[in-house]
């Protein structure tokens, strides 16, 4: 005979992995014919009936789940130690959406790499398919190195001037920072307070107004159609970074520095010997984001380039993307311009997220 | 005579020290005195002119007159924007809440945790103009892959980024928030991972359910870093243009909002940019920069608005 704990236990067994496979996997099913309901039919089909009686079915199976739950479960002082208890790696409920997600985040980029290996003609066609029946075709890439004879725009020489924009602009840019940031962090000067304020609020300038009279500015100053008003301003350091890096340079003991000077070293022996390799960290982090921000940066180069020499990667995609209707050629040229930033993303992807999640003060 | 000659290079050294540390300070404040508080100032002043070209001499003081252009839409198209920018500001919440969702998923699982962050991350790397693109390819009324699945499950197609301005700004809604949840799972995590383990025991122990612990110890607990997102996505959104610049393919083929000729795809900044680098004769520059003066008053008021709020649902002492 099944004494009364046993019997409860095999229930509240029973109920729980299937409640907990298959309640996911309704909701995802709810939510998907919800969402198709929206769309129009296509003549004669009867797709959108199914999909609402799809809906009802699965809505009303999850409320019989839930009120069955409450109703044989809730109240047994069992259930909710065998809750508490449970502390598996993954919760089989969990799966589902989890799986989801990262399809939906990785399918656009499969999609995009496929797109630019079919051949012209595949791509281009009305049927779509998961993957290029014709075989590899890598032909697209070939054309995007000799599409830029007859434009001017090749997406290496983009590639390389991007580079160099970022490159400059972000390593002389977190130079100039962090010697502000040791500055206001270390040294002690008049007005120290006042100068840390005014530049706290240059953060709130907004950058929709400054946007058409600052071309007037680099016209004046002669720098249109040049790289200098994509390098320059980025060469003198941001507000966010001083700030960021000074909060870090705030957690270093005054003390190693005390005990430098004592030993004879100036404030910029300190500062080289002391502060940036114990900054390090928090220097790459900076660096790596500063760079993907510069090499991503879309509207300056638009504004001030116009001659396709010295377009960066993404004004050079977004002339691909306005003028030529082929597809393969548009996802080649996007793969191709992703390639470097997903590298660097897979060698420092560590410090990146990290970085993230320092430079916005919650961690760290 | 040892000590002296210590005492005056101790004295020298200290003057001397203190300009450099000054110096060593300023870099930031004098790339903004160059490149930002020049434009600023320039604005100001042109905002109150009549100016078609870079060329300053020929400004004609109008005084007030392009505010009230842009305030009262004298050139039809004002309102319109804000309408697009407002609808694609939507992309916010939802994006929040996406990631707050996905966030608790992960943060709960025990295993491969650092390789699902770091694949919801990889958007964040990508410019957002090869995501502009992807999307294109992807919502091609043709050859899409939306498309072909609605064919195959017996829907008619939807012309994504052509039919109407509710299909245009889904789609640009659905791409920000795809590009946009990698930052904020991220955030979410790392708050997460901050709330002290043994709540979440007690409350599973007093047999709370799943929901009740998100609502009484998870969203109190990270309501600062989701007051942070808010915040600062909002300001993000409100001057964005390179989204639906991108989907729309430099506005080939946009669906107008009702029957005026105000593209969809121009949200408030790329209205602004149009008025100095597309057409200069027809807006010019002093309409640009009362535009843009009226926009950063807006983004202020949205974000002290944004800061009342928050100090109602914002929790700092958990």
């Amino acid at each position: 005979m099944i004494s009364d704990r046993e019997h409860v236990s095999a229930v509240v067994k029973i109920t729980k992995t299937t409640g907990e496979w298959l309640t996911p996997i309704l909701k995802l099913m709810a939510v998907c014919s919800a969402v198709l309901c929206c769309f129009r039919p296509a003549e004669g089909s009867n797709s959108r009936k199914v999909c609402a009686v799809i809906l009802l079915i699965t809505v009303s199976m999850l409320l019989l789940f839930r009120i069955y739950h409450k109703r044989m479960l809730a109240h047994s002082r069992e259930y909710r130690l065998y809750r508490a208890a449970f502390s598996k790696k993954i919760e089989p409920g969990d799966v589902v959406p989890l799986l989801v997600m990262l399809a939906s985040v990785l399918i656009p980029f499969y999609i995009l790499v496929i797109t630019s290996l079919k051949s012209t003609i595949e791509a281009n066609d009305i049927t779509f398919s998961w993957f290029p029946k014709e075989g590899i075709d890598v032909s697209s890439y070939r054309e995007l190195f000799s599409y830029g004879t007859s434009t001017g725009i090749t997406m290496g020489r983009a590639i390389i001037n991007s580079f160099v924009y970022a490159f400059i602009q972000v390593f002389v840019g977190l130079f100039v920072s962090v010697v502000s940031a040791y500055a206001f962090a270390k040294l002690e000067f008049k007005g120290k307070k006042i100068l840390y304020r005014i530049l706290i609020m240059t953060m709130m300038m907004p950058g929709c107004v400054t946007m058409t009279t600052a071309y007037v500015m680099f016209e004046w100053y002669g720098w249109t159609n040049t790289p200098l008003p994509l390098i320059v301003p980025g060469c003198l350091g941001s507000a966010a970074t001083v700030m960021f890096l000074r909060e870090y340079f705030m957690g270093i003991p005054d003390g190693l520095l005390e005990a430098a000077r004592i030993d004879g070293a100036g404030k910029w022996r300190c500062f080289f010997s002391i502060m940036l390799p114990l900054g390090k960290p928090a220097l790459v982090a900076q660096f790596i984001l500063g760079f993907v921000t510069a090499y991503n940066d879309f509207v300056a180069p638009l504004i001030y380039l116009n001659d396709p020499g010295k377009y960066t990667v993404q004004v050079a995609l977004n002339f691909v993307n306005g003028t030529i209707p082929d597809q393969t050629l548009i996802a080649s040229a996007g793969v191709f311009s992703l390639v470097p930033m997903l590298l660097l993303y897979v060698i420092f992807q560590k410090r990146i997220i990290n970085g993230i999640a320092m430079s916005s003060g919650l961690k760290g | 005579m040892q000590k002296h000659m210590d005492h005056c290079r101790k004295r020298k050294k200290k003057k001397n020290g203190e300009f450099t540390s000054v110096l060593a300070a300023m870099g930031p404040l004098i790339g903004f005195t160059l490149f930002g508080l020049i434009p600023l100032i320039l604005a100001t002043v042109v905002s109150m002119t009549e100016l078609h070209s870079t060329n300053l001499s020929e400004m004609e003081f109008i005084g007030l007159e392009n505010y009230k252009t842009v305030i009262t839409n004298g050139d039809n198209r004002t309102y319109a924007s804000y309408l697009s920018t407002l609808v694609f500001a939507l992309n916010v919440p939802i994006c929040i809440g996406i990631a707050l969702y996905i966030a608790n998923l992960v943060n709960r699982t025990k295993i491969g945790q650092r390789f699902l962050r770091s694949v919801f991350f990889i958007p964040y790397v990508c410019s957002t103009v090869v995501i502009g693109l992807t999307f294109r390819i992807l919502f091609n009324q043709e050859s899409g892959v939306f498309n072909t699945i609605l064919t195959s499950l017996g829907f008619e197609k939807v012309g994504w980024l052509t039919e109407s301005p509710f299909t245009f700004m889904t789609s640009t809604i659905i791409m920000t928030v795809w590009s946009g949840l990698g930052f904020c799972i991220v955030l979410f995590q790392a708050a997460l991972a901050n709330v002290n383990e043994s709540y979440y025991e007690a409350a599973r122990i007093d047999g709370a359910s799943n929901f009740q612990i998100f609502w009484k110890i998870t969203w109190p607990a990270i309501s600062p870093t989701t007051g942070y997102l808010v915040t600062m996505k909002m300001i993000w959104g409100l001057q964005a243009m390179t989204e639906t610049y991108i989907l729309s393919g430099n506005n080939t083929v946009v669906p107008t909002w009702g029957s005026s000729d105000a593209w969809v795809s121009d949200l408030v900044v790329k209205h602004i940019y149009n008025m100095v680098f597309v057409n200069p004769y027809q807006y010019g520059y002093g309409l640009a920069a009362a535009a843009g003066w009226c926009l950063a008053i807006v983004v202020l008021i949205v974000t002290f608005l944004n800061m009342k709020l928050q100090e109602r649902w914002v929790n700092y002492d958990f």
